[in-house]
């Protein structure tokens, strides 16, 4: 069961859930009460000529024992701007952040943010990602990576976070070790196929890949350090984070991996982790855990 | 020990990447000496979920204390160090521990060539591989 994203006595508590999570669904809820009114005559009333802006509806989630997230319309991305950060948003260069990546706690904005946060469940996973400890950039750079966010369906790898079955369960389980509220918004079963529910699995796989490669070394690992991890499986991808830049991705991968993620034979461990930091851009130096 | 030149030249591979926007750069910088390079077997580089791994332990016994789990290719001592069915072995952190010998195999490329695995320190002063 969803947990209702919009208090129950305001003017949208009759629309379906689904609708309640969508900012835009809310702009044509609030179009429609605003054309209702001003079509019955009342009397005593005066028109009023609006002066400035028509007045935004600010879409919040409420999560119980969390901040709300308050996203002002126009704006797709909630987060201040890091002035630590690599990069400015929208910069598909990837930044310039070093082998270190950003700084711990750092929530800076990102293309992929903004990718994620358009989607009907994207605020709903900024949220819970928070709530785990997990960066929401890094969530958004894996599911820009896996799908361009969209929920993906069939094969063993499916929905916005291409995840597989047991990967699935595994990070649903670190996710609810770390917050057992989150159980209320994962579907029964194999969820893969909600991204609401994929998303939460999503973030319990990076705290895992993140945990691994701390345990390997890496203090503070990054988007771009945990990508491997998440794509390769943890014995591969850690591997492949403490690779030789120059050395080739054939040493690391078996042909038939190296093709189904189409890297091509002779590319290197550094070319591979450019195209990964062109994709992502400004997440790909920014740090795992918050 | 490589010489000065080598690590200058590192250096400089590694400034022009990230003036080329590449987010993070790693070079091996030297061997660690008296490791070899080992890989786990190809089942357990197929798990997806890392505490299905064989765990490394902090002694050669079943009952010991769990140090971690290994990554696929498993830097253990030279001349082998095999003691009750395991191996002495050297995590990327830099932490030693044992692993059961039954999951380890000879380091072989993968893409057939001829290039050898050597256990490296890396430029950012921690563990890595160098396959060339």
């Amino acid at each position: 069961m969803k947990p209702r994203m919009f208090s129950s006595h305001s003017a949208f508590a009759a629309l379906p859930p689904r609708s309640r999570t969508r900012p835009g669904g809310i702009v044509a809820a609030t179009a429609c009460a605003v054309a209702a009114l001003a079509a019955v005559p009342a009397s005593g009333q005066v028109a009023v000529t609006l002066n400035g802006p028509p007045v935004q509806v600010r879409p919040y989630v409420p999560e119980p024992g969390l901040p709300d997230v308050t996203i002002p319309l126009g704006t797709l991305n909630p987060f201040p701007s890091d002035p630590s950060g690599g990069g400015s948003p929208g910069d598909p260069s990837g930044g310039g952040g070093g082998g270190g990546g950003g700084s711990p706690g750092n929530v800076a904005p990102s293309d992929s943010l903004s990718t994620m946060l358009i989607q009907p469940w994207g605020i709903a996973a900024v949220a819970n990602a928070q709530s785990l400890g997990v960066n929401p950039s890094a969530l958004a750079a894996t599911c820009v990576l896996e799908s361009g966010c969209q929920n993906v369906s069939g094969g063993t790898y499916t929905g916005a976070f291409q995840m597989g079955l047991a990967a699935y369960t595994d990070g649903l389980a670190t996710a609810e070790s770390i917050n057992s509220s989150l159980a209320s918004q994962v579907v029964p079963g194999d969820g893969r196929s909600d991204p609401t529910s994929a998303a939460i699995a999503a973030a319990g796989y990076l705290i895992q890949g993140a945990r691994a490669l701390q345990a390997a070394g890496i203090a503070n690992p990054t988007v771009l350090d945990v990508r491997s991890y998440y794509n390769f499986t943890p014995t591969i991808g850690v591997q492949v984070a403490r690779a030789n830049d120059s050395d080739s991705m054939s040493n690391y991968l078996s042909p038939a991996v190296m093709q189904a993620n189409r890297i091509t034979p002779n590319e290197t461990v550094g070319q591979w982790r450019t195209s990964i930091s062109t994709k992502i851009g400004t997440a790909a130096g920014q740090t795992v855990m918050i | 020990m490589l010489g000065s030149s080598r690590i200058i030249a590192l250096s400089l591979g590694c400034t022009l990447l990230l003036l080329a926007g590449q987010a993070q750069c790693l070079e091996a910088v030297r061997p660690i000496p008296g490791y070899v390079c080992m890989s786990l077997i190809p089942e357990d580089q197929l798990v997806t979920v890392q505490s299905e791994l064989p765990p490394v332990l902090a002694a050669p016994s079943p009952t010991a204390a769990l140090v971690g789990y290994p990554s696929a290719i498993v830097f253990v001592k030279w001349p082998l160090h095999e003691a009750a069915g395991y191996v002495e072995m050297l995590r990327l952190n830099g932490q030693r521990g044992w692993i059961a010998a039954s999951h380890l195999r000879p380091w072989r490329p993968l893409n057939n060539t001829n290039a050898k695995c050597v256990p490296s320190f890396m430029s950012d002063g921690g563990l890595g591989t160098s396959i060339r």
